[in-house]
């Protein structure tokens, strides 16, 4: 392996990253405030208030300055750590993103291992047992892992598993009453949360997985270890499963950001106090410092990921830079 | 394959279709080979192999069928309510029970059809026409183009479409008609990607060059000669699209989002929160629907994928 | 040999595990202290936006605010004030100076010590922006303290509510030493962590979990708190906040944080109780803009009114825990309800009638769009029902929810709007939340008259009522104005909201006041 061919590639990628996430900062910034409806008006609530009371708001929290100015602003800002404050909860709003973050990277971690294992197996099976009944059936699976909305399956669990069988709770991340919990408490809140989040990715990687195996599995290297005489568990363990996991790797990690998606959804029908939950309530609040730390934060982690899978990918893809 | 040392990110991308477009061969019907069958018949052929692709295209008429009847099969306006709140399915004069305010659920199940249907087909229209126009452009004309729309596509990569989506309707309101822009300007750089990848694998090959050199224009060559090899890709991405549009207007409609005066599956499903305790057939049948429909239109797009690709279907 | 995918794939799976483990809430240590302290867990939605209420109106923070911060005097079941941080209190016959004498030996939270110096920083300093305080503090010329103990107010004119706004809901005294001089009181740290002079002192805040109060041990009440701990648990999810009481996981739900629809699933469960009041009447209502010609006609008003089916949206939209509108001041405060007036003599529910009488009014072009908060479900539901109601009328209604801000900035001041969904509380009296339904107003201000509608005999009425402390005379100008709102409906009222709290059986002591919320010191859990 090239060492200054891997440094010089996650140089550039890094160099290409920066860029793309202050666009996304920028856009944002501009969608926020081209939207109509004033934030202020949330701050009154239902009484009416003086004009100098509103004014005074207005300018504490620099809504009175020209769009590019605040621009400016927030960007430099941000480049110090500062995300602002949230207008709703006066607070930093990198603390408590912060503070909510642990909980989604919780759930996405959980469904991310769910969907790996299941995703895999699933595909191996499939390709193993390659057009048989079995895999049809695997097919058949992960097709419906594309097809089913994730809130809706999230609905369906809670009806079957929470409201008729009462086995898990309905919601939330914890018991309600009583403080200094241990993982076991917690663990029957995760169960439905991380099964829902983790139904579309399981597809995902079985598809792929799939699809990887055979591709190598019909290579000419393949073809002549077992001329040779190797089994077909050496040919996999040896030579399959090295040559088929880079496919299956990117689409783990390029689709991050969709998973992150997808915890939205399932932190709002689960109660999961997270931040894809944080977001629909700044969104409902019209809590634009939040809102754009949300999406800074999630435009983040998903370059990172890609560039995270990308140097992985580079690591254990035999194919990748060999000159 | 792109370029070596560069990790081919559009496969991976890619992958969050469930499935693998394969990319065109010029066949043997441009290198004069083989006779010329009716492309047609031969694809038709080719696609009713698959019995669950037929299956699909079947059900898909059933709810195009459906959802221009609305009127017809509907046994209420599915906005009058009544005093009948919350019936179960069964229930006189409610076949699949009621809502909180006592409106049907049959009836807004089949004009909730005609709401997903359109939004996934307008998207899908909207996003192929632009996608097809950018793409076959980057494709065919490297430079700076290429790498414009290469950066434009990677953004919108950064950020999750659903998340994206969900601010933009959430700030500026909703209605349908913002819906279906909001999410083909989403949906575009995926359909734009493909086709590029697409060209400028038919842009080397050996027929467009005779073409060039006889001196025909670009725009001719990309539309008569590039694009009909693209298409098969194009079609199914086109498929997939409508499968993506419909789940992210459910999706949206499920926070609230969606456009009140008419009546959505996946507005159905967010009054539906509210009741899982008490009346789970406010859940169970839209979702069912939604499920079956993006379902149907996944195996038809796996369906012509096949078709398209004979070889392939080795795999 | 392990390949480097397995190994990929069990660092991602220890990573998921350890995060399990991490974020659990506590490392599983045994608990120190071997009783476990006496707890009674508050349901709420959301984070308060701060604990200083001089600075916000939010429910969140008003729940947790009543019981650390108190005022002058509590409300009791009756309405009449009864001593809380003044002992005493005197009018002048004329009703414009009010002297107060303050309770002795209060200690802040902190320590220090309560004197009358308090009140006037609060008043003069701490309340005068604040939103729910203004309707009195408006009204007050001066705020003098001759001693440490006694603080008189002088006001500019006879304010009939005037005691009944000296309560911790609208004006809770707040401690001097702890903002006085000490920069912007926006930032002051005392704002995440109040110090006030009630039965519960703060003592954590999660934010998105929970708020803790802990036993005030040096309260002025003796025996009071009963309880150690107080914990507002926060449940985004209406639903969730259902299953949470019926489940047993918290014991008070508070109305506000209930969703009225799922009431039936609560009602009737075992050691549930739900307390059903008007005590604080709520108004909701349609406004109608007379900007649109159609609405500007008295006829297709009454027309409208006499096509909505107020019972049907009690029953589907509140889940029956509402009131069906009586005339235009509900009927939460009987002395100010005229029984011989009433929608049901004006406008019996026919919609057919009202067919032939818009038809007759000229009918109306293009349809109505009725604009209400998006938030809000009672009001999506209730312009559902009036849409329906309305289509058999033969009037197109296109409903049109918009986000908060967006909402009163269109109708109040574009007023950009045909009809429009709104709720007002009053506050505890007609005059603080009522008037301003329907007195003339050209102002574009939020949360006042947006109709066009002004009569000068209902605003001399009304001014009459809010003047006078005689509550039999301030009833009288009510009822007459409530006649001619009646005949002229610029605004029609439909429902009177009935506050259903919940609690379980477990808990005793509630209740005391007119305000659920409230005398926390009271309360105790079996």
């Amino acid at each position: 392996m090239h060492r200054t061919w891997l440094v010089t590639f996650i140089l550039k990628r890094l160099l290409y990253a920066v860029p793309l996430v202050v666009a996304v900062v920028v856009v944002n910034f501009i969608l926020i405030k081209a939207a109509p409806g004033d934030p202020v008006t949330v701050l009154i609530g239902d009484y009416p208030a003086t004009q100098d009371y509103i004014d005074q708001i207005r300018a504490q929290y620099g809504l009175d300055q020209p769009l590019h100015v605040q621009l400016w602003l927030y960007l430099s800002e941000v480049a110090k750590g500062n995300l602002g404050e949230s207008l709703s909860q006066h607070q930093p709003v990198a603390a408590l993103l912060l503070d909510r973050l642990g909980q989604t990277v919780k759930l996405t971690l959980t469904a991310l291992a769910i969907a790996t294992v299941a995703g895999v197996a699933l595909g191996t099976i499939g390709a193993r047992w390659r057009g048989t009944p079995v895999d049809s059936t695997t097919q058949g699976v992960t097709l419906l892992g594309y097809s089913v909305p994730e809130f809706w399956l999230g609905q369906l669990l809670i009806i079957v598993f929470a409201v008729n069988l009462g086995w898990l709770p309905l919601g939330g991340a914890q018991p309600v009453r009583g403080s200094d919990f241990t993982w076991l408490d917690v663990l029957p809140y995760l169960v439905l949360p991380a099964l829902a989040l983790s139904f579309r990715y399981t597809a995902l990687i079985g598809r792929m997985t799939r699809a990887s195996l055979l591709e190598v599995d019909s290579a000419d290297f393949v073809t002549a270890a077992r001329s040779r005489g190797l089994s077909d568990w050496q040919v996999l363990a040896r030579h399959t499963v090295r040559n088929a996991s880079p496919p299956v790797v990117t689409v783990i990690g390029y689709n991050l950001g969709y998973i992150l998606a997808g915890s939205v959804m399932i932190e709002t029908v689960f109660s999961w106090p997270g931040i894809g939950r944080l977001l629909y309530e700044s969104i409902t609040k019209r809590d634009y410092p939040v809102m754009t730390g949300i999406l800074l934060m999630i435009s983040i982690s998903v370059v990172l990921a890609n560039l995270l899978t990308d140097i992985v990918h580079a690591l254990i893809d035999p194919r990748v830079g060999r000159s | 394959m792109s370029d070596r040392g560069e990790i081919d990110r559009d496969r991976a991308l890619e992958a969050e279709l469930p499935v693998t477009v394969a990319e065109p061969q010029p066949g043997p019907e441009s290198s004069g080979q083989m006779p010329r069958r009716r492309p047609v018949a031969e694809l038709w052929r080719r696609f009713s192999r698959s019995k669950p692709a037929v299956a699909s295209l079947v059900w898909l008429l059933v709810v195009v069928l459906v959802a221009a009847f609305a009127g017809v099969l509907q046994t209420s306006d599915p906005f009058s309510g009544g005093a009948d709140a919350l019936k179960p399915p069964g229930t006189a004069g409610h076949l699949l029970g009621s809502n909180h305010l006592g409106q049907d659920t049959w009836s807004q199940l089949v004009h909730g059809a005609r709401v997903s249907l359109l939004v996934g087909f307008a998207v899908a229209a909207a996003a192929t026409v632009i996608g097809v126009v950018v793409g076959a452009v980057a494709g065919f004309f490297p430079g700076w183009a290429d790498s414009v729309l290469m950066r434009v596509s990677e953004f919108f990569q950064t950020l999750p479409r659903l998340v994206l989506a969900l601010i933009i309707v959430a700030l500026f309101g909703s209605s349908l008609v913002g819906m279906i822009v909001v999410v083909s300007i989403l949906s575009w750089p995926q359909t734009a990607r493909v086709v590029r990848g697409g060209v400028r694998t038919v842009r080397s090959a050996a027929f467009v060059d005779a073409a060039r050199v006889a001196g025909m224009p670009s725009g001719v060559i990309i539309w008569r000669e590039i694009l009909p090899n693209v298409l098969s890709q194009i079609v199914v991405i086109a498929s997939l699209d409508v499968a993506m549009a419909i789940l992210t207007e459910a999706s949206l409609s499920f926070f609230g989002l969606g456009d009140p005066n008419f009546v959505s599956w996946g507005g159905m499903l967010f009054l539906a929160q509210a009741y899982l305790r008490s009346a789970w057939w406010l859940a169970v049948f839209p979702g069912l629907a939604i499920a079956s429909v993006v379902l149907a239109l996944n195996l038809v797009g796996d369906g012509l994928n096949d078709a398209f690709n004979p070889r392939l279907k080795e795999r | 040999m392990p390949t480097r995918r397995t190994v990929l794939v069990g660092t991602l799976a220890t990573l998921g595990l350890t995060a399990c483990a991490g974020t659990g809430g506590g490392s599983g240590a045994a608990s120190s202290g071997s009783t476990k302290p006496k707890q009674v867990i508050i349901v709420t939605d959301s984070d308060p936006d701060s604990l200083n209420p001089g600075l916000t109106t939010g429910y969140q923070a008003l729940d947790v605010n009543v019981k650390v911060y108190e005022g002058l005097v509590w409300l009791d079941k009756e309405g009449k004030p009864q001593p809380q941080l003044a002992t005493k209190w005197v009018a002048s016959p004329d009703n414009l100076t009010y002297t107060f004498t303050l309770r002795e030996g209060v200690k802040w939270h902190d320590g220090s010590a309560f004197t009358a110096d308090d009140v006037k920083y609060s008043f003069e300093t701490l309340l005068k922006d604040n939103a729910r305080a203004q309707g009195v503090i408006k009204q007050i010329a001066s705020v003098t303290i001759p001693d440490a103990t006694t603080v008189v107010f002088k006001l500019k004119a006879p304010y009939a509510p005037f005691m009944s706004q000296m309560k911790a809901f609208d004006t809770p005294i707040l401690c001097k030493a702890v903002y006085d001089g000490k920069g912007d009181v926006k930032a002051n740290p005392a704002n995440r962590a109040p110090v006030g002079t009630g039965p519960f002192k703060f003592k954590e805040w999660k934010t998105g979990q929970s708020v803790t109060l802990t036993k005030n041990t040096a309260y002025w009440a003796p025996g009071q708190p009963k309880v150690d701990e107080l914990v507002f648990r926060i449940i985004p999810e209406a639903q969730n906040r259902v299953n949470a009481i019926v489940a047993g996981e918290v014991d008070i739900l508070p109305a506000v944080m209930l969703p009225q629809a799922n009431i039936k699933d609560i009602e009737g469960k075992p050691n549930i109780n739900v307390n059903k009041q008007t005590a604080i009447p709520a108004l909701y209502f349609m406004l109608m803009n007379q900007a649109n010609p159609a609405l500007a006609k008295v006829e297709v008003r009454r027309a409208l009114a006499a096509a909505i089916d107020r019972p049907r949206i009690v029953t589907q939209a509140m889940g029956g825990l509402a009131l069906p509108g009586f005339g235009s001041w509900g009927q939460g405060f009987p002395w100010a309800t005229n029984k011989d007036s009433s929608y049901d003599k004006l406008y019996k529910l026919d919609p057919a009638k009202a067919k032939a009488d818009v038809a007759a009014a000229g009918g109306v072009a293009g349809g109505l769009r009725i604009t209400f908060d998006a938030a809000r479900p009672q009001f999506a539901a209730t312009a559902q029902i009036i849409k329906d109601n309305l289509a058999q009328v033969g009037v197109e209604v296109k409903l049109e929810p918009l986000e908060r801000s967006v909402f009163s900035d269109k109708v109040y001041a574009k007023r950009d709007y045909d009809l429009a969904l709104q709720s007002f509380t009053s506050s505890g009296d007609p005059a603080i939340g009522f008037h301003r339904l329907y007195l003339t107003n050209a102002g574009r201000t939020a949360n006042v008259n947006a109709t066009g509608y002004g009569s000068a005999e209902v605003d001399k009425l009304l001014g009459e009522a809010a003047a006078n402390p005689d509550q039999a005379e301030r009833g009288k100008r009510y009822q007459q104005a409530q006649v001619i709102l009646d005949q002229a409906v610029p605004t029609l009222i439909l429902f009177d909201e009935l506050q259903a709290d919940v609690n379980r059986t477990t808990i005793t002591g509630l209740y005391v006041g007119v305000n659920p919320a409230d005398q926390f010191g009271q309360v105790d859990v079996k």
